[in-house]
This record gives C-alpha cells, sequence and structure tokens, in this order.
C-alpha cells in the first residue's frame, strides 16, 4: 500500500482549518438578514454544496471524453470518484434548500424548474452509480459509464441556468433579479464575503475528497487485478 | 414574511440545515476510511495468498 501524500496529508489539515474559519464566518461573521432571519444564512453553504456538486458533474463529463479517447482506465476511476463525491455535495444543496424553502415559500418542495431540474440531476447520477454495478467487463462498465456522463453532463448547465430561462420562484441572488422569485434578498458585502469564502472552502474540500476518492479507486483495481491473477 | 419589525425567529430551520451538512459529510469521510481500510486488508490478504501459492 502505498503512504498517504504528504501533499494529500497539508490539504487535509487546510481543509480542516478552512471549513472551520467557513462555519465562524457563517455563525458569527455574516449579519441577520432582516426578513428571513438566521435561516437565510443556510444559503452561504446551500450555494457552495451546490457549486462543488456542480462541478464534479462537469469534472465526471471531462473524464469521460478523455477514457473515451485514451482508452485508460484510470480515468474511469476519475470519473467515478467525481461523480461520488457530487452525489454527496449535491444532495446536501437540494436537503438544504428544502429546509430554506420552508419559512421562505411555506412548503418544503414546489416542482419549480430550479428544484425540478435538480432532482433530475441528482437522480441521473444515482441511477449512473446503480447502472455501473450491473456491468462486469471492467472496459465495457468504463465506456457505458463515459458515455452516460457525457450525456449526462448536459443537464449541468441546464440546472444552473433554469432560474434565468425559465419563470422561477427560485432567487437569483447572484447576476439577475427575478419579478416572480420570493426568498431573494441584497447581499451586504459581509454577506458577499462569507458566500465567495464558502465556496472557496469548498472547493477545497472537494478536491481532498476527491483524492481520497481516486486512491480509493486505485486500490480498488489494484485488488481486482489481484483476484483474477489468483484464479487465473 | 414581509412587513415584520424584527426577523422571524428560524434558527430551528437554520440549525437544522447546519446539522444535516455535518452529519452527511461526517459519514461520506467515514464511508470513504471504512472502505480504505477494508480494501487494504483485502489486498494484504490477497498478497499473502500469493505468497503461500509460489
Amino acid at each position: 500500500m502505498t503512504p498517504t501524500p504528504r501533499a494529500l496529508r497539508i490539504l487535509e489539515i487546510v481543509s480542516l482549518l478552512l471549513f472551520a474559519a467557513a462555519v465562524w464566518m457563517v455563525f458569527f461573521y455574516s449579519p441577520l438578514e432582516a426578513v428571513m432571519g438566521a435561516v437565510q444564512k443556510v444559503f452561504y453553504f446551500h450555494v457552495a454544496n451546490a457549486w462543488v456538486g456542480m462541478l464534479g458533474f462537469i469534472a465526471a463529463g471531462v473524464s469521460g471524453i478523455i477514457y473515451l479517447r485514451t482508452k485508460d482506465l484510470k480515468w474511469d476511476i476519475v470519473e467515478v470518484a467525481a461523480v461520488e463525491i457530487s452525489l454527496v455535495f449535491f444532495f446536501i444543496a437540494i436537503v438544504t434548500g428544502s429546509i430554506w424553502a420552508y419559512p421562505a415559500w411555506n412548503t418544503w418542495w414546489t416542482w419549480d424548474p430550479r428544484l425540478t431540474t435538480a432532482a433530475i440531476l441528482e437522480l441521473i447520477y444515482i441511477a449512473y452509480m446503480l447502472l455501473r454495478q450491473g456491468i462486469e467487463d471492467p472496459e465495457r462498465r468504463a465506456r457505458f459509464g463515459a458515455v452516460y456522463t457525457l450525456i449526462g453532463g448536459l443537464s449541468v448547465p441546464l440546472t444552473f441556468m433554469s432560474i434565468r430561462l425559465f419563470r422561477t420562484i427560485h432567487p437569483v441572488v447572484v447576476g439577475g433579479a427575478n419579478a416572480a422569485a420570493q426568498g431573494g434578498f441584497d447581499m451586504t458585502p459581509k454577506m458577499l464575503q462569507s458566500m465567495l469564502f464558502s465556496i472557496a472552502v469548498f472547493s477545497v474540500i472537494f478536491i481532498t475528497l476527491f483524492w481520497h476518492r481516486i486512491r480509493i479507486g486505485n486500490l480498488a483495481q489494484t485488488v481486482e487485478q489481484l483476484k483474477l491473477k489468483l484464479t487465473q | 414574511m414581509l412587513f415584520l419589525d424584527v426577523p422571524p425567529d428560524t434558527t430551528r430551520f437554520f440549525y437544522s440545515a447546519y446539522a444535516i451538512i455535518f452529519v452527511t459529510l461526517t459519514f461520506y469521510v467515514i464511508s470513504l476510511a471504512v472502505r480504505w481500510n477494508n480494501l487494504h486488508s483485502e489486498l494484504k490478504a490477497l498478497e499473502e495468498l500469493e505468497k503461500d501459492n509460489k
């Protein structure tokens, strides 16, 4: 077994410290919003989780393209790692969004374009993980995964743009206003700093977890190859 | 929520959301550690089996 690289150990510590700083900013530094109260602070980690979730799904699509070009199975490992971590972050974004929605919209869930596209995006990649399990041959599985993530990746820009393209009650806090939106607010400098810092922190956390998950994928591949060797 | 003089008390939603974030991330990190340890044990066992076969 290869020991944990020093850079990864440093990244782990940096991630933990940054996460603690982000929590402090959300709880103590960012101001209390006048209309929604404390629940508005869910916004900082909600946006950050949605950001890294979408980033990972795009990374998976890019890995899929590289696999199709190179046929190198290491890109399949990268692709699965990206999808798995993104599923976790995007799940957090959906659940925290729903918790925010109750006091803001008086409902946990509504079939609004943003919520619907986000739910579909999550389900597309849950299906990807389930369907992969049913394919035994590693190369066939990798080819299927590459094509799937490439097509599935198309739903990422659709989800991102849904609040800008369609009439929706989901607020467009950054880069636009929506007359139909409910729960929108103007960001003060401290709010903006907290949001940008949270996004940066979750990007670092994503890289740390991504690295760990790739190492697990490599180890699983080694085990699988050794098993094959022993059975032959 | 509009036209209130003081912000409404929505702290329970705030704490619930952050509790879910902490719990989900903790579980995921634990799952990574467990998978790594299990694979490592499996690899060790397979390597010993390979040695015995030789």
